[in-house]
């Protein structure tokens, strides 16, 4: 089913949690809602499931206006942050409810819980109640209740916040199988942006109530619209200057000629956005012209990968990326001096 | 809470109404006539009959048993449950049930086990007579039955509270070296001073209120062995409705300030809300 | 020779000061009773249970307060839902007023009652005109009073139960396609059950053996009016220890079988 929302605008007194969030969701896609608590995301999806009342906006499925339509004739499975799961009844009956509800006969219901249950693979759990499972069990039977119904689009908020790495890991291989065999249309929500990325056909990003971008994680990844999407998707270094006509400068007599990735920026303050890994290290002896100088501060590894902590001139920290086996070629140590160079670099108006 | 009730459906506005309905016609209605009625002959009339001779005898007698009930069940109540939350022990649950025992025997029945023992006819009746001791009929009387009324009330509010904090603090008190009453006062009295006065003033309250158990053992000898319960009782039944019902309203002073404590303790304390008596 | 368990300190004096004073104040009254009552013969036994009179005064305790449990219960969860669910002004007030019965010593309940609902009270009077029912003397000043004394009992109980409820399991449960009837009888109400079970114990246990809220509206008219409590002090005044204890026993025996009964119900249930 294809889901599109548009101009959607929700307050909580003058704080507005949807500042005007248009999107459109093609059947069967995997879509990643993508950003810092407080965004707008879980609220966004919860308009989409009829659990959130709106000031403005419409939402359609299949073209058909949905928006006053409540929330259990729409249609939708949601799978909540902590599960929501009936503690008072077993798993059979969670799994059972939706179709209970409809006073589908007994028989059709049993079968069909069986069929849930295998395709979570929890097929003996039936008679276990809730308090007594673990977390990623519990997601589990949260995934197959919502799909009882066969809902014409799965919605999950945070479906892993609350699971330990490893089981995170798996259940989110386990999720995209999953999705890859049913289809179904699947909005989640996200903070993490490794998850987004590993799981999501499209990822959408947002801040402070509005979509800051949305398209493929590729894309995304590439070519940032904002610092905000830049910061966000993490580790990078942002220096404030000016974009002038010879390209960005920045305080302390630093400069960047280099065409920056994505669209042109006008002259005037701007801030030049370095990932981690696009700033390559070398000795001063070796420096280049347009190089910067700075000074090794600290060093910190994580196995493979190691981390420098450089001090400018200006007396800003930069941080780069390498791997261990390039540093060891480079043979810096802490009071070292350095030259860095910006492979490429992301400048945005400020 | 559910974003799926909202507030004003006329499901809501029905059961709004009707818990108001409930509330108001029976239990605020009677407080209010209390308080009307104490006042009816406005403020002079409610000190005339609050400082009459007899209300004041009783006043005292009520706040004389009160001021024994006090103090013993709180240092029993405290030893009590030091010792179930703090150790293992054979007959900890019958000491329990012992403990919970009182506020499952209607007050009647309180008053009656102490007829049987010291009745005439009761155990010690017959030596009681001969050494011309008075228990029945008398102050003893009176401060045993609602002993054993308001038995448990300082220790059911600190029990819970010591099984909630756990036992941590304390161990590492001992491992700094304190001895026992140094643990006591230093440590425990002070985590727990909160429910032990909030017990206190239930049973303060309680002991000053106590009708059913007093009313069996104390003979209703006016004047004499009549608690300010009793002496309320004795006058509505002489249609001093307005007496009656000044008298109570010292009684009805005490219980609001037990609940009052109880709301401005409410953090304090771990269960969620005023329990009864 | 296996180390002791290292135990915090005052066990000895705590354990003293325990058995002293429950021992002389509760074991030892408890003890007498149980003795008195099993001193009595069984035909004494039969003889009295069978009186008319008796019959009449433990139905009307045990029903009294079997009726008015059940209505505390009824009432107590409406109100329960009203405090929780719902905002609204003066919502403090009626949160209050639930707690009032605690702060009235039951003498003064049962006066205060009887005032307003006697033949001469304004809502006894009242209830005559439009309903053509007496009040107070009959067994609805009865139930009336005991209702008074359990309702905030049911209240407290279900109160937190009900506030610690996920509210993302009712959007759960509405997603999944059920009509609010659906959700409040399938996901809201049964985890109540042990709540509300418990309330409605605690509301009968302390209804069973009420005294003084209740002996004045209640009319004690021998056979009609009259509660087992009362008729308990009317044997004392006699001198008829052994007709007290029997009547104290299956009083105090069957609140705590009642009680025991349904603790176990609670525990089948599977719920803590």
């Amino acid at each position: 089913m294809a889901i599109e929302v548009s101009g959607l605008v929700r307050k909580y007194g003058a704080h507005p949690a949807l500042d005007g969030v248009s999107l459109q969701v093609a059947d069967g896609e995997l879509v990643a809602l993508l950003g810092p608590s407080g965004s707008g995301k879980t609220t966004l999806l919860r308009a989409i499931a009829g659990l959130e009342p709106l000031d403005a906006g419409r939402v359609t499925y299949d073209g058909q206006d949905v928006t006053d339509s409540p929330a259990r004739q729409r249609g939708v499975g949601f799978v909540f942050q902590h599960y929501a799961l009936f503690g008072h009844m077993d798993v059979f009956e969670n799994v059972a409810f939706a179709l209970r509800v409809r006073k589908r006969p007994d028989a059709e219901v049993q079968a069909r819980v069986a069929e849930l249950l295998d395709l979570v693979q929890l097929g003996g759990f039936a008679k276990r109640y809730p308090d007594q499972l673990s977390g990623g069990q519990r997601q589990r039977v949260a995934l197959a209740r919502a799909l009882a119904s066969e809902p014409r689009v799965l919605l999950l908020d945070e479906p892993f916040s609350a699971l330990d790495a490893q089981v995170r890991k798996d259940l989110r291989r386990w999720l995209r199988s999953l999705h890859d065999r049913i289809r179904t249309t699947c909005l989640f929500v996200t903070h993490d942006q490794e998850e987004a990325f590993e799981l999501a056909d499209r990822v959408v990003v947002f801040h402070k109530g509005q979509i800051e971008q949305d398209g493929s994680p590729r894309e995304v990844w590439r070519q940032p619209k904002t610092a905000f999407v830049l910061q966000f998707l993490g580790h990078v270094n942002l220096l404030s200057g000016v974009q002038g006509p010879q390209g960005w400068q920045g305080p302390g007599g630093l400069g960047w000629s280099g065409r920056p990735q994505g669209p042109a920026v006008a002259e005037g303050p701007a801030v030049l956005g370095v990932r981690h890994r696009d700033l390559s290290v070398r000795q001063k002896a070796q420096a280049a012209e347009s190089d910067w100088l700075a000074t090794v501060e600290r060093i910190a590894t994580s196995g493979w990968r190691c981390e420098l902590q450089l001090r400018l001139s200006n007396s800003e920290l930069l941080t780069a990326e390498v791997s261990c086996d390039e540093l060891d070629e480079l043979d810096l140590r802490p009071g070292d001096a350095a030259a860095l160079h910006v492979r490429h670099g992301y400048v945005y108006g400020a | 809470m559910s974003r799926l009730n909202s507030p004003r459906n006329p499901f809501a506005v029905l059961a709004i109404l009707t818990a108001a309905l409930i509330l108001g016609l029976l239990i605020a209605a009677p407080m209010a006539m209390v308080v009307g009625q104490a006042f009816s002959a406005g403020l002079g009339g409610w000190w005339a009959a609050v400082t009459d001779e007899e209300t004041l005898r009783a006043l005292r007698l009520s706040a004389l048993v009160a001021a024994i009930a006090v103090p013993v069940n709180t240092l029993g109540g405290v030893a009590a449950a030091w010792w179930i939350a703090r150790f293992r022990f054979r007959g900890r649950k019958l000491v329990t049930a012992l403990l919970d025992l009182p506020l499952s025997v209607s007050p009647v029945v309180a008053g009656l086990l102490f007829v049987l023992l010291f009745g005439s006819q009761g155990w010690w009746g017959s030596w009681l007579q001969e050494q011309d001791i008075h228990i029945l009929f008398a102050v003893p009387g009176i401060a045993l039955a609602t002993l054993f009324v308001t038995l448990p009330m300082v220790a059911r509010e600190v029990l819970p509270l010591l099984q909630a904090q756990g036992s941590d603090v304390e161990w590492a008190a001992v491992t700094m070296g304190a001895n026992g009453t140094q643990l006591f006062w230093k440590i425990v009295f002070p985590r727990m001073r909160w429910a032990v006065l909030y017990g206190v003033l239930l049973t303060g309250a309680r002991a000053l209120g106590e009708f059913g158990a007093v009313s069996v053992v104390s003979g209703h000898i006016r004047g004499e062995t009549s608690t300010l319960p009793l002496h309320i009782e004795v006058l509505y039944a002489e249609y001093h409705s307005q007496q009656a019902f000044a008298a109570s309203s010292l009684l009805v002073l005490a219980g609001l300030l037990a609940l009052v404590v109880r709301r401005a303790l409410a953090a304090r304390l771990p269960q969620g809300a005023p329990r009864g008596h | 020779m296996a180390m002791r368990t290292p135990q915090l300190p005052g066990w000895g004096l705590s354990a003293s000061v325990t058995t002293l004073w429950l021992g002389a104040l509760a074991l030892l009254p408890m003890l007498a009773l149980a003795v008195q009552a099993a001193q009595v013969p069984a035909e004494r036994w039969l003889q009295v249970l069978g009186q008319p009179r008796v019959v009449a005064a433990l139905g009307l305790s045990f029903a009294g307060a079997l009726l008015a449990a059940l209505l505390s219960t009824l009432a107590g969860l409406i109100i329960a839902w009203v405090l929780v669910r719902y905002a609204f002004a003066g919502r403090w007030l009626m949160d209050a007023v639930v707690d009032l019965p605690f702060a009235l010593p039951t003498a003064v309940a049962g006066i205060a009652l009887t005032a307003l609902w006697g033949p001469e009270g304004v809502l006894g009077r009242l209830c005559m005109a439009v309903f053509g029912v007496q009040v107070a003397f009959t067994r609805v000043g009865v139930v009336l009073a005991l209702v008074f004394i359990g309702l905030p009992f049911v209240v407290r109980t279900v109160q937190p139960v009900l506030a610690d409820l996920d509210g993302a399991v009712e959007e759960a449960a509405a997603c999944l396609g059920a009509s609010p009837l659906q959700v409040l009888t399938r996901v809201v109400l049964p985890p109540l059950r042990p709540a509300l079970l418990t309330g409605f114990a605690l509301a009968f246990a302390r209804g069973v053996g009420e005294f003084g809220s209740v002996v004045f509206i209640a009319g004690n008219l021998p056979g009609r009016t009259e509660i087992a409590p009362l008729l308990i002090v009317t044997r004392l005044e006699e001198y008829d220890y052994a007709g007290a204890a029997v009547l104290a026993s299956v009083l105090l025996g069957g609140s705590l079988v009642l009680l025991g009964l349904l603790t176990r119900m609670q525990g089948r249930a599977g719920q803590a």
